[in-house]
């Protein structure tokens, strides 16, 4: 009987050593693939000279909480050099910001999305009337 | 007369001994103070023409310094030099200009001013350690310049955890800088080791990065030589990125699992490029390709990796003769078509060589269900290779339209390869030597035997 009850309580530590390990925060992985950034702008199509709301809207990755988002708009008569616009959080996975685009033509949208050692870039275009 | 003369004699001597003893006393005073100021380094260059070679004597210096000579300092012992301004400890103006041996701290907390600026040419920055709360080396419109066997750490003050606040910065940073040698440079728990934004044609060679984010990161720089660098425990060993031409060779990225979005080579809208000999190991990723074609990976060792090869709207590229081994998933393919792979090793193919040309009969199938399963639950991957699973494994044939297939896969990984090939080669020299051997003999037998008799 003392035996079995060794047992048991054996049993018990391993289970609450387990369920401990288990319930500890890790940090998840994120598969690339599965992120999505959307590119949303206020006005919609937005017109050269005028400052407009460009809005990442992010989807497929679990939690977007502390994340920072960046956008490299790369302008049209010198696409070599980097733009860096930082997009402030709405609140709703969103990240926004205000940008005047100088010239019609369609521009090129590096989006950085960073978060605890985690960087995602997705390459989107934007036409400018 | 004769008084005279011995009076002027040990006048004499008594002068050369003073200067001699004040010589030594200021030698021993430059090895231990710190002799800024009008004896500091500023004022040695101030003062050198173009060409002169400028040795340090050991000391710590306090000062900023602008190298706007083309003259070569070197260090002779231990020289340190330490900056608390906003501006760079040593700012390079001038074409040609070398430093070498130095130890250098930027030791300011608030400011983004590098330990190192250059924004001249063809300068040469040699066995520098370097200290620094923000950036290690700045390159800025600088260009043909070599940065040789440099090590890069931050620079934490006592009790200090982090170099400046929360904020990391790059180890080597070049912008607008092109045609650089970047040479067996150590860079430690920096943001990025190397960094590179539209500077073209740079070569980076046998450095090592470690604890850092990226190992060596290539933005928007046409033909840049990546080779033969290594790193561990970063969170992405080499990440380029919007490159034409580029060559990525004979690196290692291994030990990268302290992050769990690892990734050993990062390829972001590369095309044309030259991918190989390169091992990445222990990664979420082994080779990451997202929006990249026409590229050539050859003979990469991509190993225990959780998905080896990841491509990502990426088309015509070619896969010949890696080695894939350990990993959870072989490859995994999202909208990427006319990719061609033949003749890589895959350990999970199971197949066999009648004829012997070291290549399976039947292709290999990378099967997508483990990874369906598992990026919808997570916790299958506890079952990854049971009989269970490979027996579900082997019902699951829908889409094979969409798989992604080697034609040729090989029987044996390229290490074993390279082993048989070398027992070839000892097979060929054992038989050629035998041949001697048994023509000398035959020789010496007609010699001794037959010849005589006659």
């Amino acid at each position: 009987m003392t035996r079995h009850r060794w047992g048991m309580f054996v049993l018990t530590a391993f289970a609450v050593l387990i369920t401990a390990c288990s319930s500890t925060q890790n940090p998840q992985s994120q598969d690339p693939a599965q992120a999505e950034f959307t590119l949303l702008t206020d006005p919609s199509p937005v017109a050269a000279g005028q400052q407009a709301k460009v809005a990442v809207a992010v989807s497929g990755i679990a939690d977007t909480a502390g994340a920072d988002v960046q956008l490299d708009i790369r302008e049209l008569d010198d696409p070599r050099r980097p733009n860096y616009v930082t997009a402030a959080g709405q609140g709703d996975s969103t990240f926004a910001a205000a940008y005047t685009f100088r010239q019609a033509g369609s521009y090129t949208i590096y989006v950085h999305y960073y978060l605890q050692g985690l960087h995602l870039t997705k390459k989107k275009l934007l036409e400018v009337q | 007369m004769n008084t005279v003369k011995r009076y002027v004699t040990q006048g004499l001597a008594i002068v050369l001994l003073l200067g001699a003893s004040c010589s030594a006393v200021a030698a021993r005073s430059s090895a231990t103070a710190a002799p800024s100021g009008p004896a500091g380094i500023q004022t040695m260059i101030d003062s050198a023409e173009d060409g002169d070679v400028l040795t340090i004597p050991a000391g710590i210096y306090e000062e900023q310094i602008i190298v706007d000579k083309s003259v070569w300092i070197v260090a002779e012992g231990e020289v340190t030099l330490i900056g608390n301004g906003e501006a760079p400890v040593l700012h390079v103006v001038a074409d040609e200009a070398a430093i070498e041996g130095f130890r250098i701290e930027q030791a300011s907390a608030g400011t983004d001013a590098p330990a190192v600026l250059v924004s001249a040419d063809r300068a040469v920055l040699r066995a520098l350690d370097i200290r620094t709360r923000a950036s290690g080396i700045l390159l800025r419109q600088a260009n043909h310049s070599r940065l040789v066997g440099n090590t890069i750490r931050p620079f934490t003050g006592e009790g200090e955890s982090t170099a400046n606040g929360d904020r990391v910065y790059n180890g080597i940073d070049a912008y607008d800088s092109h045609d650089n040698l970047i040479e067996g440079n150590s860079i430690a728990y920096m943001n990025d080791g190397i960094y590179l934004e539209s500077s073209d044609r740079n070569v980076v060679r046998r450095n090592h990065v470690d604890h850092s984010r990226y190992g060596i990161h290539g933005m928007f720089s046409e033909g840049i030589v990546v080779t033969e660098n290594d790193g561990e425990a970063n969170t992405t060993g080499a990440m380029v990125m919007g490159v034409e031409g580029a060559e990525v060779a004979s690196n290692t990225f291994v030990k990268m699992n302290e992050s769990v979005n690892s990734q050993g080579i990062l390829l972001f809208e590369v095309n044309r490029s030259r991918i190989a000999d390169n091992q990445v190991e222990g990664n979420r990723v082994g080779l990451y390709i997202e929006l990249s074609s026409g590229n050539e990976f050859r003979n990469n060792r991509v190993i225990r990796n959780f998905v080896g090869i990841q491509l990502l709207e990426s088309e015509h590229n070619r896969f010949e003769g890696n080695d894939a081994i350990g990993n959870v998933i072989d490859v995994e393919a999202t909208d990427s078509l006319n990719n061609r792979l033949t003749r890589n090793y895959w350990d999970a193919y199971q197949g066999i060589d009648t004829d012997g040309d070291g290549a399976g009969n039947l292709r290999y199938a990378v099967n997508p269900f483990f990874r369906k399963l598992t990026s919808e639950t997570p916790s299958y991957q506890l079952f990854f290779h049971s009989p269970g699973m490979l027996f579900l494994e082997s019902m699951f044939a829908a889409g094979q339209s969409d798989w992604t297939f080697d034609d040729e896969p090989l029987m044996k990984p390229s290490s074993m390869r390279e082993q048989e090939y070398a027992r070839d080669g000892e097979g060929g020299a054992a038989f050629a030597a035998a041949a001697v051997m048994l023509a000398v003999s035959l020789l010496l037998l007609y010699y001794y035997g037959g010849r005589r008799k006659c």
